[in-house]
């Protein structure tokens, strides 16, 4: 052990340094807030722009392109990194809170999230300043948004630098969704069913199940639209289908997450109207069943984007009936908060005005977009101010209830009353502000969208709309003295400053203990108990005598337990590597593209060798890896001279080449670090696990994980499909101008195989104990890798250089190299991890049936990688 | 956790069924009859996928719920490439 | 709710007797409008009056209390409340007492009335996809075919006899004769556009590799060949960076006027 023991406490709020390594989900809760409040400022700077530009037909301040950027960063910014990470603030802060959990599941994964998440916005800022940030919409339509169509503009790099902050924020994301849905699962206080959890973190936990799914299609969509830009595939450039494919890929995300942002709303408006009408909520059951509802049919109504496109009658008819279908349950959702106000006892608090008018606006836009969904009415709305005001009224009515939610429980934060005059007066400008700026355009709503060209007849109504922008702005202003003011008043508050609260985060004091809670939580008996927690820790149940409600007997001696770590370093240095890989490879040149990532390769085979020996004590094994890392580097080295020369390939690489390389070693440093840290998080001892009881966290974040995974490659798979079936079945490899590789296919599915057999073979033998057989059996694994590796790059060379099928050759070597190139990927990746699991290996690590279940978790990764092999065999070496 | 013995017999199956879907398109019987040659070419990938689910990633001894996360993923998928490529014919 | 669905009926009587998309649009968008707004204005009401008539006042003497005081309403309307209150610390899982009939009777009204507008929608969505197969059966109907292809940032028109031109701003406009059927179709040479002629409420997507389809049936007076007063066709999908000025021109004369147009002037600027 390297690292002092005590390394891992947190220091005080006030130091800089906390607010860098912490991993409490309340610092980092914190965290997301302040930083979406960052991002709502700067794209509402934007969206002012916009206004500005509007004042007068034909534009103010703006030229074309200007305009572009700025509609386009205002949606992006808004939709991605404001609305949703505003409502994981509070996520973070408040779901452990209500179901009685210490923290997430994975602490320093939620701070690495979190990372991500802010330097993929560093990133998002850093592509203004690269030319001109990316201008084709926040829904990106293909092929604008590729370069082989618009190779002149300026907007190249920044352009595709906001696409790769886009990918990055889809990292995190999908690292929450795993992280919460553990959390939610595994966690929950005894006694709370999945039924029983609060509204607001049932709302997340349907969110983070759709983000799960939905931001995989995404991904899928990025990574192509990446690989266009990087290696030149011609998926979407492509004449046959790319464009509507895009649409396809999109809309399929696109519509899950609109209710991806406005599901916590919903739970936010659940809690507050529930409890400023001092009623609980009428037809709770329901209202949880139309969430749910509604969170699975998200996932096949997209195509209602897509009327207007060449999609065929049928389906369209199939979707307006989903469509329509999905807005019922919003019915009784907003019937069920209205009837749970009728004979409540409503106090008119701030945040209660908030709720309110945040469900006003949704019935507006709810009503509005009922038209929508009648084609034809959707035919002529397509492209218009209609469609901007309708879903401006769904979105910012979901800010609006989560702003509501911060007034709400800015009180459990702070430990501080906020000015309630001030807040009355601040929901009194929002809405009115709002309204005169959106309601005008149903009025306009003729007005092309994204065009600054108008008919010069409508432009008072514009002119209210930006006096309406003007206020909902400064409205704001009024919001952030008020909160920062009265954390700094002596206005303290009790446990729950409101009457009629209900839910665990109103029982512990304000602001919460760093802990949690005062003893571990129960609702075992029928009502919420602190049960001691050294009896609880030593796995007993605690009768009901323990109980306390201030905390008295929380001091008890938990000595018998090692305490929970709660500071690391690493995630904030992971997510600044992937910063700096992001930059760079937002300007790198194609033929350098693949450069970097494969000089890391011997950083990372030697820094596991230094870490190993630091961490295990050296041993042969660490040798082995920093001698092995020479020959590699120097036959990297030697390959790179034949591609581009040594010297002037050197030279004549840009500053980005060598930034990505900075950013990938650091990355793969960074990671292995975060491996190599012993990091403890207890798993709770008394807890409702239901319907997981029998599988532990990790083993349920690795589902979880490859759940999204089979979206990921299902969406590239599907993309391929799609493809063929529109270029014609038949014809496909006709066109290809090459054969299949069908004989090098089947040896590689054959070898994949064996490998799945091995990797099973090692974790037998690692529950026996024997360490040489499962050391053997993890090598041999990593040689059937090697040797698919080696198999795969024959292959290519074959067919990219012999018979010069390259990547832009066609959409069937686009598809081809893309689909199998993320599967070796995958493989790589195993590969690395296999590295770091011989070297554990070798010195003693994963012996017997607790230890071993790390390699059990490397093994459904690995399975899940050959099942993927399993599809691509047929897909693309035989049919 | 099932014996060394299961897992070898399903990695002969697994060899086995991929020597099949070889064998069909090398012999020429995927070229005559396209489309029916194609299913069974797929539901043997399907079967091979079930095959190391079930047994390597042992499924079958984990709650059901976990099989479901998996199938959530394969709904998706095929909702996606159906719905997509149908929306087009 | 009687009164606007005899307006939506008398409405949907006229629309049927319409040929032309904007007509049958304009009802159409009426009847929801209509119905949205007494929707809208009917569940608002209730809203805001629910939460006017049912509001407290009144403030805690308690320390770090910011509400009203719980205890306070106690032996109010005889005790016992008629409805359930939240209480901290008990599971969150308990519902309201009561109310359930009337939230399945709103869900239900509300589901019956969105189901009937869509079916009624539906039924014009089947006319408007229909008429241009009702064109070609026809042998009476004399369409007027004419490709039109988007590029960054005109449109270009194709005509039956070959001749093509592009249009920008206000120049060469599309020329279509009065009471003929015009049936559009439409691609794009370079990215997605989306083309709109909002007079006729014809819009269709513009995807390079694909082609869609749109119609309409202009008619005499819709505007005069004198330039000024010509209609607008619009890109409605974002295209770059001067998609804001995508704008081209139809222009709508009598049937003599585009045929000298068409023999005469066509070959001239078709190039």
């Amino acid at each position: 052990m390297t690292e002092s023991a005590d390394s891992h406490h947190l220091p005080p709020k006030s130091t800089v340094k906390r607010w860098l390594v912490t991993t409490d989900h309340k610092d980092i809760g914190v965290l997301y807030i302040l930083t979406s409040i960052f991002t709502l400022v700067l794209a509402g700077t934007l969206a002012l722009l916009i206004r500005a530009q509007m004042w007068t037909s034909g534009g103010l301040i703006l030229n074309g392109l200007g305009y572009n950027q700025v509609v386009s960063a205002h949606g992006l910014l808004m939709v991605f990194w404001f609305l949703s990470p505003f409502a994981f603030g509070l996520a973070n802060y408040f779901v452990p809170l209500q179901i009685g959990a210490d923290d997430l599941a994975f602490p320093r994964l939620n701070a690495l999230s979190y990372w991500v998440y802010l330097f993929s916005i560093v990133l998002f800022g850093v592509s203004f300043f690269q030319g001109a940030t990316f201008s084709g919409g926040w829904t990106m339509y293909a092929p604008l948004n590729v370069p082989t169509v618009d190779a002149s503009s300026v907007t190249q790099i920044g352009g595709f630098a906001a696409i790769l902050a886009l990918t990055m924020f889809v990292t995190s994301v999908t690292l929450g969704s795993v992280n919460f849905l553990t959390t939610i699962y595994r966690q929950r206080a005894k006694g709370l069913r999945m039924r029983d959890i609060p509204l607001f973190s049932i709302s997340i936990l349907l969110t983070v199940w759709m983000m799960l799914f939905a931001f995989a299609a995404l991904l899928a969509a990025l990574v192509i639209l990446s690989a266009e830009h990087l290696i030149g595939t011609v998926y979407f450039a492509s004449d046959s289908g790319g464009s509507v494919l895009w649409t396809h890929l999109w809309w399929f995300f696109g519509h899950p997450e609109v209710y991806i942002v406005f599901f916590p709303a919903l739970g936010l408006l659940g809690e507050i109207v529930q409890t400023f009408s001092g009623r609980r909520l009428v037809g709770r059951k329901w209202f949880v069943i139309a969430l749910a509802l509604v969170a699975i049919q998200s996932f096949i109504v997209w195509m209602h984007h897509m009327f207007l496109t060449t999609i065929n009658l049928p389906i369209k008819t199939v979707f307006m009936v989903t469509t329509i279908g999905i807005s019922l349950p919003f019915d009784l959702m907003v019937f069920a908060l209205i009837y749970t106000m009728v004979k409540g006892r409503i106090r008119w608090k701030t945040p209660f005005l908030f709720a309110l008018g945040a469900l006003v606006i949704f019935i507006i836009g709810g009503i509005t977009g009922v038209f929508l969904g009648a084609i034809l009415l959707d035919y002529s709305f397509r492209g218009t101010y209609w469609v901007t005001a309708h879903f401006h009224y769904a979105m910012a009515s979901a800010a609006v209830a989560i702003i509501g939610g911060i007034y709400y429980w800015f009180p459990k934060i702070t430990g501080k009353m906020y000015n309630e005059f001030l807040g009355k007066a601040h929901f009194v400008a929002a809405f009115v502000g709002f309204n005169m700026l959106y309601f005008p355009m149903f009025v306009v709503w003729e007005t092309p969208r994204r065009v600054f060209v108008y008919d010069t007849g409508l432009t008072l109504w514009h002119r209210v709309a930006t006096l309406g922008a003007a206020i909902f702005a400064a409205s704001f202003l009024l919001m952030f003295y008020n909160l920062v003011k009265s954390m700094y008043s002596d206005r303290d508050v009790t446990d729950s400053p409101w009457a009629y609260t209900g839910s665990m985060e109103w029982a512990v004091s304000s602001p919460p203990p760093e802990e949690n809670f005062p003893g571990t939580p129960s609702y075992a008996s029928g009502s919420l108990e602190f049960l001691d927690r050294s009896a609880t820790d030593g796995g007993a149940v605690a009768d009901g005598d323990a109980a306390t409600d201030g905390g008295a007997v929380a001091d008890a001696t938990t000595a018998a337990a090692q305490p929970a770590d709660h500071a690391s370093w690493w995630p904030f240095l992971i997510g600044f590597s992937t910063l700096l890989t992001g930059i760079g490879l937002s300007g790198i040149s194609g033929p350098y593209f693949v450069w970097p990532f494969l000089f890391t390769l011997p950083v990372f085979i030697a820094y596991l060798g230094i870490k190993g020996a630091q961490h295990d004590g050296f041993a042969l094994i660490h040798g082995a890896y920093l001698t092995a890392s020479f020959p590699l580097l120097a036959l990297l080295l030697v390959l790179f001279d034949a591609d581009h020369g040594f010297m002037t390939g050197l030279g004549e690489a840009s500053n980005y080449f060598y930034i990505t390389i900075v950013g990938t070693v650091l990355g793969a440093m960074t990671l292995i670090g975060m491996g190599y840290e012993s990091f403890n998080v207890p798993e709770p001892k008394l807890a409702e696990q239901w319907p997981f009881g029998e599988v532990e966290s990790t083993k349920l974040g690795m589902w979880t994980f490859i759940g999204s995974d089979i979206i990921l490659f299902g969406a590239l798979i599907g993309s391929y499909v799609f493809a063929r079936f529109n270029f014609g079945w038949h014809e496909w490899w006709e066109a290809a101008e090459v054969h299949k590789a069908t004989w090098p296919g089947l040896a590689n599915t054959y070898i994949l195989l064996a490998s799945s057999f091995t990797i099973v073979l090692a974790l037998v033998y690692a529950k026996r104990q024997d360490k040489r057989k499962t050391l053997g059996f993890l090598s041999l694994t990593f040689v059937g890798a090697s040797v698919f590796m080696l198999n795969k790059s024959i292959e290519w060379i074959e067919l990219f250089w012999h018979e010069g099928w390259t990547f832009n050759t066609d959409l069937m070597a686009s598809t081809y190299y893309l689909t199998t190139g993320m599967h070796a990927a995958h493989v790589l990746v195993g590969m690395l991890i296999m590295l770091f699991l011989i070297a554990r290996t070798y010195t003693g690590a994963y012996m017997g049936e607790e230890e071993s279940q790390t390699i059990e978790y490397f093994g459904l990764y690995w399975h899940f990688v050959d099942i993927v092999w399993l599809f691509l065999f047929p897909v693309f070496y035989i049919l | 956790m099932a014996s060394i013995k299961t897992y070898t017999t399903i990695f002969g199956v697994l060899m086995a069924f991929s020597t099949v879907q070889f064998v069909f398109e090398f012999s020429g019987l995927l070229e005559d009859n396209y489309g029916p040659i194609m299913a069974v070419i797929l539901v043997l990938s399907v079967l091979k996928a079930m095959a190391v689910a079930g047994w390597y990633m042992h499924i079958i001894e984990e709650p059901r719920s976990i099989t479901y996360i998996a199938l959530a993923g394969v709904l998706g998928v095929i909702a996606l490439t159906v719905g997509a490529t149908y929306s087009i014919s | 709710m009687l009164g606007p669905g005899i307006l939506g009926l008398s409405v949907v009587r006229h629309a049927a007797q319409s040929r032309n998309q904007a007509d049958v649009f304009d009802n159409l968008f009426l009847v929801f409008l209509v119905l949205g707004t007494v929707v809208g204005v009917v569940v608002i009401s209730y809203v805001l009056y629910s939460a006017y008539k049912y509001r407290v006042s009144g403030e805690s003497e308690k320390e770090g209390k910011y509400d009203v005081d719980e205890d306070a309403f106690e032996g109010e309307s005889g005790g016992k409340d008629e409805v359930s209150r939240p209480q901290l610390g008990e599971i969150p899982s308990q519902s309201g007492k009561g109310g359930g009939r009337k939230l399945f009777m709103s869900f239900a009204v509300s589901a019956v009335l969105v189901l009937g507008l869509i079916i009624y929608a539906y039924s014009l969505l089947l006319y408007v996809e229909g008429a241009p197969n009702d064109f070609d059966d026809n042998e009476d109907e004399d369409v007027l075919e004419i490709e039109v292809t988007g590029q960054q940032f005109q449109w270009k028109f194709e005509y039956p006899n070959g001749e093509s031109y592009t249009g920008g701003q206000g120049d060469n406009p599309m020329v279509v004769p009065a009471d003929r059927p015009v049936r559009l179709t439409v691609t794009s040479a370079d990215v997605h556009h989306n083309l709109g002629i909002p007079e006729y409420r014809a819009k269709t997507d513009a995807i390079p590799g694909e082609t869609t389809e749109t119609w309409f049936i202009p008619e005499e007076g819709d505007t005069s060949l004198k330039g000024d007063e010509m209609l607008d066709i619009v890109c409605y999908e974002l295209c770059g960076a001067g998609h804001s000025s995508m704008r081209g021109k139809l222009n709508v004369t009598d049937q003599e006027t585009f045929e000298n147009w068409y023999e005469n002037e066509l070959p001239e600027v078709s190039g």
